[in-house]
């Protein structure tokens, strides 16, 4: 039997097995092939298929041009068909909600989100005001993190809407499992992640040209998440491409220079936020209609992780339904009551930087040291607008192999899902999605905090 | 908020021009700025009636702040070296009622304006100051005495000298160097009330008959009438409306910046020339009288210049 190490595992509930050890029934096929495997074999398949990452440059950069490998946990996370149901039902019912919101705030009125915390965010934009993109979509691509807390309760945490990222990992590490642990995916009836068509038809939706010129665009070799830019420009068959190569022509269009002539460019899947630095002129090139970009200008808006609050609403707003997923119950410090409660209660919270990035900016208060205390709250006092506060959810752990201690340790781990919404009204939602794995007794599932990923199939 | 008891004592006039220039070291891709450059409503102030304009110009968006200041957020997407911001037109001042003498601190203990007037804010830390602000109020017990003595105090005993401090100096630092200008003043005073728990916040603005810089006093909360004005750089307590625009309010000055945001670009702004004028007239300034006005201002040069080169990490973290 497979050894696991009981440290830290109690309280919290475990994926992979229930509190009296037993395998929960959608790990019992997983469990027999690691047991005949034997951990000694497990163990060197492990260290090869962790060479492989390096050697196929599966990086996750976090200062430019430091090298950094997308470390990978091979013991697969197997979701549940009927979980899964409840998952794509709630991603897809809060894609539409969030895009609505979006097509309401710049080009009509909106009065869900307080003005001061909406115009106030670095992420509005106020020359998006009076534009209407392409189909009325704003986010194409949607990636949403979700924790379970156990028995297919999934609770949403934050919604990536401006370039989400991560999606390559998952697709790399599935197939990396598939080619290196076949007799895991053997045993198993996997829902395809497919993604490429999805993404194409997406993209021809949204222009009137029924072969349309797409490139994306790159910040470069240097740029965290240069991997995943290559990997789907590979996938996807399109051009990848730098800010160097695109141009605005005189007639307003932009055109990316090729060895034979200049192209003109219908659609730019961009992975840049600052267009204009990279592009000269090409948001204005976007506002006056001359190209599509996905994701559009201005989505930042939404994923504020204090707008984050008022989206429960926008679901009952534009779609008149209750959210199928719960999210993080959330506290805006800038309103004097919440911040009472939350200076109140905080060695129970987590407290998140608004505008950070990654794990360095969040607080699990209950986590943390009596000494934190006094100066997070002494930070809350003079930043009321910096934070936000959620609710501190115990959350899933799930099992990591450990090639020194040959058993296999409990992490937390979360969920984020990926979902592709076209212009001909249909949202497809990726059955899986990218699992991030804590450091061993952290909550923080970034990978700027030392995390792991995981191959994710969802089983019929 | 405000409970003015009985009428104005008199209502007047008055025209008011707020600009400034900034000088970049190399163009600026876009530049995002929020403005509290105009006057707000409300406690003595009416009928305001204002036009902003940017060179060059960009899009924009108004909203109230959480402390109910008027705010313009402005995008300029055109590349530019300088970029110059103005505000004018014409607002009503009225003075404010003598204050009730008969309350007690005490009394403030459980208002709203407690919780969030006497914190910690980002330059203004009361714990610091306490020891100076109980010595200077000597355990007084009526709210008109207390602020009193703590206006005198930094009125008083911080020397007014420009250049020793910059706009991010905390109100410690101006009691350790005894001297600055009226926002350190502010800053001091401010720190000392809350102290005392009495629940006080920063105001900006402009003087009238002044041609210069813009101006900074504090405002105190009384039970009955609401927020009342005193310039601890001045020595005075509710000084005549009539000699003040209040742009806008906060704990400190970096709630009430004029301009604050941020710009693209790979040099830096290198100077900065600000200038605001109040006048008592009703006739209203137009944007060619800010430009010659901003002519006169002062331009502040500035060596290593203010990086504006905000490059977001394209990717959120994983």
């Amino acid at each position: 039997m497979v050894t696991v190490s009981s440290e830290k595992a109690v309280g919290f509930y475990n994926e992979w097995q229930d509190d009296f050890g037993n395998l929960r029934p959608q790990y019992n096929g997983l469990g027999r092939s690691i047991e005949s495997l034997g951990l000694e074999d497990l163990a060197a398949r492990f260290a090869k298929a962790g060479k492989q990452v390096d050697l196929d440059s599966v990086t996750f950069y976090l200062d430019p041009g430091s090298y950094r490998n997308m470390p990978t946990d091979f013991v697969p996370r197997v979701i549940p068909l009927e979980h899964w149901e409840t998952i794509a039902a709630g991603v897809e019912q809060r894609l539409r909600s969030i895009n609505r919101f979006l097509v309401d705030l710049y080009a009509g009125q909106q009065d869900i989100v307080p003005d001061d915390v909406i115009y106030s965010s670095q992420h509005f934009y106020p020359e998006v005001q009076g534009f209407r993109p392409p189909k009325d979509v704003f986010v194409h691509i949607y990636g949403i993190d979700l924790v379970h807390l156990g028995d297919g309760r999934y609770v949403v945490l934050e919604d990536n809407l401006r370039i989400p990222s991560g999606i390559s990992y998952q697709l790399k590490s599935r197939q990396m499992i598939e080619e290196m642990f076949p007799e895991f995916s053997s045993q198993y009836d996997i829902l395809p992640y497919g993604i490429r068509d999805a993404y194409l038809g997406m993209f021809e939706s949204l222009t009137d040209n029924p072969e349309p010129v797409v490139v994306l665009l790159t910040d470069g070799k240097y740029g965290s998440a240069f991997f995943e830019h290559r990997y789907l420009s590979e996938e996807l068959d399109i051009p990848l491409v730098e800010g160097p190569d695109l141009y605005v022509g005189p007639d307003g269009f932009v055109y990316v220079r090729t060895l034979d002539a200049d192209v003109k460019v219908d659609v730019i899947y961009r992975r840049v936020e600052d267009l204009d630095l990279f592009v000269p002129g090409l948001g204005e090139a976007y506002l006056d209609g001359k190209v599509v970009l996905v994701n559009g200008i201005g989505t930042g808006a939404a994923d504020d992780k204090l707008v984050f609050l008022w989206v429960p609403q926008m679901i009952e707003r534009y779609l008149g339904q209750t959210p199928v997923l719960e999210q993080a119950t959330s506290y805006n410090p800038a309103d004097p009551d919440s911040r009472r409660f939350m200076l109140e209660n905080l060695e129970s919270l987590v407290i998140k930087t608004r505008q950070g990035y990654g794990g360095l900016g969040v607080f699990v208060m209950p986590d943390l040291g009596e000494g934190y205390k006094a100066r997070v709250a002494n930070n809350i006092l003079q930043n009321p607008l910096a934070f936000i506060a959620q609710e501190t959810l115990d959350f899933s752990q799930h099992m990591v192999f450990n090639e020194q201690t040959r058993a296999l340790e409990p992490h937390h781990v979360d969920l984020r899902v990926f979902a592709v919404q076209s212009g001909d009204g249909t949202v497809s939602v990726f059955p899986g999605g990218l699992t991030r794995v804590a450091q061993a007794g952290s909550r923080i599932t970034n990978n700027s905090s030392g995390g792991l990923c995981k191959p994710t199939w969802v089983v019929r | 908020m405000q409970a003015n008891v009985g009428s104005p004592i008199e209502t007047v006039a008055a025209s008011f021009i707020y600009a400034v220039r900034y000088g970049y070291s190399e163009p600026v891709i876009n530049n995002d700025n929020q403005l509290r450059i105009i006057p707000r409503d409300g406690e003595g102030q009416s009928g305001s009636s204002t036009e902003v304009w940017s060179i060059p110009s960009g899009r924009g968006v108004e909203f109230n702040d959480r402390f109910g200041n008027r705010v313009h957020r402005l995008r300029v997407m055109q590349p530019h070296t300088t970029f110059i911001v103005a505000a004018a037109g014409t607002v009503h001042l009225s003075q404010e009622p003598p204050p009730r003498m008969d309350a007690l601190i005490s009394d403030l203990a459980d208002l709203p304006e407690s919780f969030e007037y006497t914190a910690i804010s980002p330059l203004v830390d009361p714990a610091t100051v306490s020891q100076t602000a109980f010595a200077a109020a000597g355990g007084a017990d009526s709210l008109l005495p207390g602020v009193e003595s703590v206006v005198q105090w930094v009125y008083g005993n911080i020397l007014y000298r420009r250049g020793t401090t910059t706009v991010a100096t905390t109100a410690d630092q101006v009691l350790e160097a005894g001297q600055g200008v009226c926002q350190d003043k502010t800053h001091l005073a401010l720190g000392m009330l809350r102290a005392l728990k009495i629940p006080s916040r920063y105001a900006s603005g402009l003087i009238a008959g002044q041609t210069g810089e813009t101006h900074s006093w504090l405002e105190f909360y009384h039970p009955e009438q609401g927020w009342l004005g005193a310039d601890p750089t001045r020595g005075v307590i509710l000084p005549p409306a009539s000699d003040y625009v209040k742009l806008g309010v906060g704990r400190d000055y970096t709630d009430v910046s004029p301009v604050t945001g941020s710009f693209l670009s790979t040099g830096a702004a290198v100077d900065v020339a600000a200038i605001a004028e109040v006048r008592l007239t009703s006739a209203a300034p137009t944007l060619d009288d800010a430009l010659q006005l901003l002519e006169q201002a002062y331009v502040v040069h500035n060596e290593t210049g203010s990086a504006g080169y905000s490059l977001e990490r394209p990717e959120k973290d994983l």
